[in-house]
């Protein structure tokens, strides 16, 4: 049941009068059954994958805090009885116990994402090989690329989203962040909580569970606030991310006839339609979720008017990049042996590098990590590869970009520092979305050749008649777009929902009605169009 | 309390202002069929008429175009009401008829069977759109989408036309605006007049021999129901093809029909057979080489079916009844 549909606003409508409609203690239950009903809806053979993590997540969970309490026990039945040695030797093996569950679990867990996400694209590859391998010696043994039987893993819905939120947890646990949920069914409730599962946001359980099992009461503020949410997030998918998917298509596939400004235009409009369906996504996420009294994690901040690249990353896609930061980057970089490494190579004379091991290793995995979350193929992970190696020359020309800008008598808070900040991280992080565009890691590369040919040949007209972007949808986008940076720049002084709720009420309605006639005349939606599904939904 | 009736006050007047506003878009971009296509105001005339109709004309474009009912009320006194589009297949027929009789019951429903030849898997968007943009909302309605539609049509796209039309902004003009809820008839109780003249090279009128595809199963299916239909409701039921000088029609089919009416004792009329009688001339009667009734054809025919109806069926006549007198003065005004 996507997002953009009648069935869903019809089942979210029917979900929230049965919320309200009966007893708060009662309420979560509504939110478990709606959000199976939502998920078996994409298909019921998807429910084994979700039960399953769901099972082993919190049986895990529950190993971990008997073992401890056992441990707590017996290490107070003993106090007298046990050496300081022992009781260290004891709780060490209670921990390893814990541990081993938990890469249990982990391994368990992200072996099915692994097998879902990476298997066919892998086995394709293979085939692939072979046929070229065996063609190469003359042995035409196989006639066709699907020689090699099972192959047909079909990812279940939302599963890269709701195995780390899981997983996640399960780390908690094991380091006695929070207690862990003992009702299966409430914990159910937390790994699959229908408006998040699509595509997020990734939420903690110390966040989400007090907001899903202390339901709040009917405010009708919720309602509105979080219609507002959901309006918006539909204007930024409908009429800017949808509109612009023709375009980049057509551009890249015929990328040899369309060379230069074309494929840079592709590459704005792509960042443009990323933003849109992906912010607009969340949008329609949280908003939902307010309607339940419910508020989850904010995933963007404004990720356009980042001044780095790093910072970009603070502001794209929050959640995923927090859950690195947690589970992936600060482990690495506390370990023992990448300590170690630094100290041996600040030993050997180079206390620069010395000092960078523990920050850069890390983060190089971490970004070979965010690749593969992102796609099954390869490009992503040289897609990751490339954002970290922009981060870190980003990181050590920082005090050569400082002298410059100090010797052109401007400070680093002066509005064309800023500007020119916020331009080169915008032009860069756009401009590495090539590999998002492109077929391949070879493609990407031919694109960004050719993005730097032929800026003569440009023309609008064929952008409007070749290019399937017709010049009355491009100056929809362009007001779209300038609505959106407008809301934008309110946005850093606070919530812009919050201001128009403090307008008159008259101004209220207009800008609500204006809000909803241009989404459902302008959007891009029905027959005739083609409105694709979440770009983040396919993860 | 009083707090309360002013918040339900409130939420109300929202919730008005809310119906207003997605009624007032719907009305802008849906097609107006006024000036072109006009058969899509067809089923929407019917409502206000529904009161005053005593037979139904259920078919495709041939009855629209060829069955003039100011002249069955002019000549015969029967008040009647072609509830007819283009393509209209059988199971659109069959929830027109349906609707019909949810408005009122009429004493005879005539349904034009030229369209029965073309296939059960037939769909043409354009077509089921004119027939049910102008049907109000009612099970019959959403019944008749979920069987006409394509694979690519939604039931909510015919529950709120804009779901369908809002492409149209980039070529809605101040017509759109003007005429969103106009509600003057734009065709005569269901009939189009159509003035021009393109008539038939051939004299005599030729079917293909034999040897037609069996009717379709599904609309075989249909025109059990109709027959069903007006048989459960005690509505007389006449099942008749408009003439029409067109070489894809052939005797087999009138063998299939005229079975399946007589597995239910029901006549069947084939008008093609009558045109001497009727006077149509297909040099003069016709705006596109045979395939319709023009103007002077329509009237002719119209005439003609008057008669048949009166001499067969007993329909009322309405002319001495002052009210469907004021009614047709109106309309004919």
């Amino acid at each position: 049941m996507p997002f953009v549909s009648i069935e869903f606003a019809l089942f979210v409508t029917a979900a929230l009068i049965l919320y309200y409609l009966i007893p708060k203690r009662f309420r979560w239950i509504v939110l478990l059954a709606a959000s199976y009903v939502f998920y078996a809806i994409s298909d019921v053979q998807n429910l084994f994958y979700i039960v399953f993590t769901t099972l082993t997540v919190y049986a895990s969970a529950a190993f971990m805090e008997n073992r401890q309490k056992r441990s707590n026990e017996y290490l107070s039945a003993n106090r007298e009885r046990l050496s300081k040695d022992e009781k260290k030797a004891y709780k060490a093996s209670v921990k390893n116990k814990q541990k081993l569950i938990l890469w249990l679990c982990v391994i368990l867990n992200f072996g099915i994402l692994v097998l879902v996400k990476y298997f066919n694209p892998c086995l394709t590859a293979a085939q692939n090989f072979a046929i070229a391998y065996f063609n190469m010696f003359r042995l035409n043994m196989f006639h066709n690329s699907d020689f090699i039987p099972f192959k047909n893993f079909i990812m279940p819905l939302g599963i890269s989203f709701y195995t780390f939120q899981s997983i996640g947890y399960l780390i908690d646990i094991y380091y006695g962040k929070y207690e862990r949920e003992h009702n299966l069914f409430r914990f159910a409730l937390y790994v699959s909580f229908f408006p998040q599962i699509i595509q997020g946001p990734i939420s903690r359980f110390g966040d989400l569970s007090k907001e899903l099992y202390t339901p709040a009461s009917f405010d009708f503020n919720n309602i509105r606030s979080g219609f507002y949410r959901v309006m918006w997030g539909l204007f930024k998918k409908l009429i800017v991310a949808d509109r612009l998917g023709g375009y980049i298509s057509a551009t890249m596939a015929m990328k040899e006839n369309y060379k230069g400004i074309y494929i840079l235009l592709a590459l704005f409009f792509y960042s443009m339609q990323l933003y849109g369906d992906f912010s607009g996504g969340i949008d329609v996420a949280v908003g939902v979720a307010e309607m339940f009294g419910i508020r989850l994690f904010e995933n963007f901040e404004r990720p356009f008017f980042s001044k780095s690249i790093t910072e970009y990353w603070q502001r794209w896609h929050i959640t995923l990049g927090t859950w690195f930061k947690d589970y992936i980057f600060y482990p690495l970089s506390v370990n023992r042996s990448m300590i170690k490494l630094g100290k041996t190579v600040r030993e050997k004379g180079m206390p620069t590098l010395g000092k960078r091991i523990p920050i850069y290793l890390p983060m190089l995995a971490v970004w070979i990590v965010t690749g593969m979350w992102h796609g099954s193929t390869g490009k992503y992970v040289v897609w990751g590869l490339c954002n970290f190696v922009f981060i870190v020359l980003g990181t050590e020309f920082e005090p050569v970009s400082k002298k410059i800008i100090a010797s052109l008598n401007l400070s680093e808070g002066s509005f064309p520092v800023r500007a020119y900040r916020v331009v080169k991280t915008f032009l860069l992080m756009s401009f590495l979305r090539i590999f998002d565009i492109s077929h391949d890691t070879i493609a990407a590369f031919t694109g960004v050749k050719y993005a730097f040919l032929e800026w003569g040949s440009f023309s609008w007209e064929k952008v409007y008649k070749d290019l399937l972007l017709p010049k009355e949808d491009l100056i929809v986008v362009m007001i779209a777009v300038a609505v959106m940076f407008v809301f934008s720049l309110i946005q850093r002084k606070g919530s812009v929902r919050a201001r128009i709720f403090n307008l008159p009420v008259p101004v209220q309605w207009i800008i609500l009605s204006a809000l909803i006639v241009a989404v459902s005349v302008f959007g891009y939606y029905g027959m005739g169009y083609d409105a694709a599904s979440f770009i983040y939904g396919n993860i | 309390m009083k707090k309360n009736l002013k918040n339900i006050l409130i939420i109300l007047f929202k919730a008005a202002l809310i119906i207003f506003l997605a009624a007032t878009l719907n009305r802008i971009f849906m097609p107006k069929y006024i000036f072109e296509n006009q058969d899509g105001r067809i089923t929407g005339e019917y409502y206000p008429c529904a009161k005053y109709t005593d037979v139904v004309f259920a078919g495709p474009s041939t009855a629209f175009s060829g069955i003039d009912p100011a002249v069955l009320w002019d000549e015969e006194g029967i008040s009647s009401f072609v509830r007819a589009n283009a393509s209209q297949t059988m199971w659109i027929s069959y929830y027109m008829i349906e609707d019909a009789i949810k408005c009122r019951k009429p004493e005879l429903v005539c349904l034009d069977v030229t369209f029965i030849k073309y296939d059960d898997d037939f769909v043409e968007e354009p077509s089921t759109r004119k027939a049910l943009d102008g049907m109000r909302l009612s099970p019959s309605k959403i019944e008749c989408a979920r069987a006409s539609m394509g694979k690519d049509e939604k039931i909510a796209d015919y529950i709120y036309p804009l779901f369908r039309f809002h492409s149209r902004w980039q070529e809605l003009s101040w017509d759109d605006i003007r005429y969103a809820w106009y509600d003057k008839p734009v065709t005569l109780a269901g009939y189009i007049a159509d003035r021009n003249i393109d008539g038939t090279d051939e004299d005599v009128l030729v079917y293909s021999r034999g040897d037609s595809d069996p009717i379709g199963a599904r609309t075989m299916d249909y025109l059990d129901r109709i027959i069903r239909l007006c048989r459960e409701n005690d509505i007389q039921l006449m099942l008749f093809k408009t003439p029409a000088f067109s070489d894809n029609w052939s005797s087999d089919l009138d063998s299939q029909i005229a079975a399946k009416a007589s597995e239910y004792g029901l006549p069947y009329i084939n008008f093609d057979a009558y045109n001497d009688d009727i006077g149509l001339d297909y040099k003069l009667d016709t705006p596109d080489r045979g395939s319709h009734l023009n103007d002077t054809g329509a009237k002719k025919f119209s005439s003609y079916l008057g008669r048949y109806i009166r001499q067969n069926y007993a329909v009322t006549d309405r002319r001495p009844d002052k009210k469907y007198v004021k009614h047709w003065e109106k309309l004919l005004r």
